[in-house]
């Protein structure tokens, strides 16, 4: 615990090299649209949706799993 | 419908279908845009040179590292200013420069001109109302001014998506958000049949079928609701909006968990059986209210509100069909996938003469 004390700003140093690194804030809007468009949305949405589905998998599998436990013969 | 629940070919269709769309879906590329331009205002009268950023634009493709064949034009309703030349810089910044008129028509204090760059690779496309050119000299008489005598509209060589505003990347969540609403109102209409034909015949299996479709059908309007408060954050600036169409679906959704409550809360199975389906079909007539005359009566922040229909040509666009109908096949098909594995199990457990189903 104390080793992770004691390393820790050096964690702080390694952060502020990024604050160093920040350009022109006015610059950032139109390059982060550049790169992106907004195309993150769109990940987040997909992935909300398949996590959902996996989620309705899950509750599935619970399901089957309280019916094969009413079967008289242990499958 | 038994039969038609344990066939495995749409299912495979289903898969396909899925597969499809997210790979188009994401690696159709977006229409060419203009992001930003600077500066953005300047005086009749001035030589000015505009920068012109470009959202996946191609300014330097197939012409070396010239600008040929790359026009720009500053255009509102009365006038359209030529780029006396066009330099592109790389693919994304170009450079335009517009000699305007001292006498340019000028009819207020400041005019708004939309910024028009056709491209032969790119096609046309604009910025809209972005460039402001103000009068300094009231003295002098005024013409319009008109260089070309119609901007030609000209179509990219590259199948894109198109460009929008606010929207940009966001455009690809039609093939996302949009057929968990489809889906869930395919198992609304489901359970809306299967509920009468209960009533019809008294068969239980058809109460079967109507309670486990509305489960999928809540399930996907509950993944359609969460989809789109993520979208509306990020394009409309909110999770959520007095929008007619979000409050419709909110409350279409509570009458359908209401419906299952319902189901919960009585005991007797067969009057459960009938209460349900009678409540099944009312509900289903006031969810269709909800979600599609409330917000046609109102103005709404969803495309194509507000009295027009949905499916209009300037909503949606042939590439955006190209995936969007095979996204909301797909998700409809893996919507009745599940209700009949639920289905199937539900069977099981009611008629199998193995298992006993009041525990």
């Amino acid at each position: 615990m104390k080793k992770v004390f004691r390393t820790f700003p050096l964690f702080g140093l390694i952060l502020m090299h990024q604050v160093l690194f920040a350009q022109n804030p006015s610059e950032a809007p139109a390059a982060t649209l550049w790169t992106t468009g907004k195309i993150h949305t769109v990940i987040i949405i997909a992935a909300l949706i398949f996590s959902g589905i996996l989620f309705f998998l899950i509750v599935l599998e619970r399901k089957l799993a309280k019916l094969e436990k009413q079967l008289p013969t242990k499958m | 419908m038994y039969n038609f629940l344990k066939q495995w070919w749409w299912k495979v269709l289903a898969t396909v279908l899925i597969i499809y769309t997210l790979i188009m879906g994401f690696l159709i590329p977006l229409g060419t845009g203009i992001v930003d331009i600077e500066p953005s205002k300047t005086n009749a009268g001035d030589t000015v040179q505009v920068k012109i950023e470009g959202y996946n634009s191609h300014f330097l493709k197939g012409n070396g590292n010239q600008s040929l064949g790359i026009k720009a034009f500053l255009k509102n309703d009365e006038n359209l200013l030529c780029a006396a030349s066009v330099e592109a810089k790389s693919d994304r910044t170009l450079w335009a420069t517009f000699e305007i008129p001292a006498d340019l028509k000028i009819e207020s204090k400041t005019d708004f001109y939309s910024i028009v760059v056709t491209d032969p690779y790119d096609g046309t496309f604009f910025l809209a109302n972005a460039f402001g050119i103000s009068r300094v000299d009231t003295s002098l008489s005024s013409r319009n001014v008109s260089c070309v005598k119609e901007l030609t509209i000209e179509k990219g060589a590259a199948t894109t998506f198109p460009y929008r505003e606010i929207l940009y990347e966001t455009i690809r969540n039609l093939f996302f958000h949009v057929p968990m609403w489809f889906a869930m109102i395919a198992m609304l209409i489901f359970s809306f049949g299967s509920s009468i034909a209960y009533l019809n015949s008294g068969n239980s299996r058809y109460d079967i079928y109507a309670h486990q479709a509305v489960i999928v059908g809540v399930f996907f309007g509950i993944l359609g609701l969460l989809s789109g408060m993520v979208w509306a954050k990020n394009t409309w600036g909110a999770y959520w909006t007095n929008d007619p169409r979000l409050n419709g679906a909110a409350v279409g959704e509570l009458v359908y968990i209401a419906y299952l409550v319902l189901r919960n809360s009585l005991t007797n199975d067969i009057t459960r059986s009938k209460v349900s389906a009678v409540y099944n079909i009312f509900g289903f007539v006031i969810y269709i209210v909800f979600i599609f005359v409330v917000p046609r009566i109102n103005d709404s922040l969803h495309p194509g509100q507000g009295g027009n229909p949905a499916f209009s040509n300037y909503d949606l666009d042939s590439t955006l069909r190209l995936v969007f109908y095979p996204a909301c096949m797909g998700f409809i098909l893996l919507a009745f996938w599940l209700s009949a594995i639920l289905i199937r199990m539900e069977i099981i457990s009611k008629e199998s003469a193995f298992i006993d189903s009041k525990p």
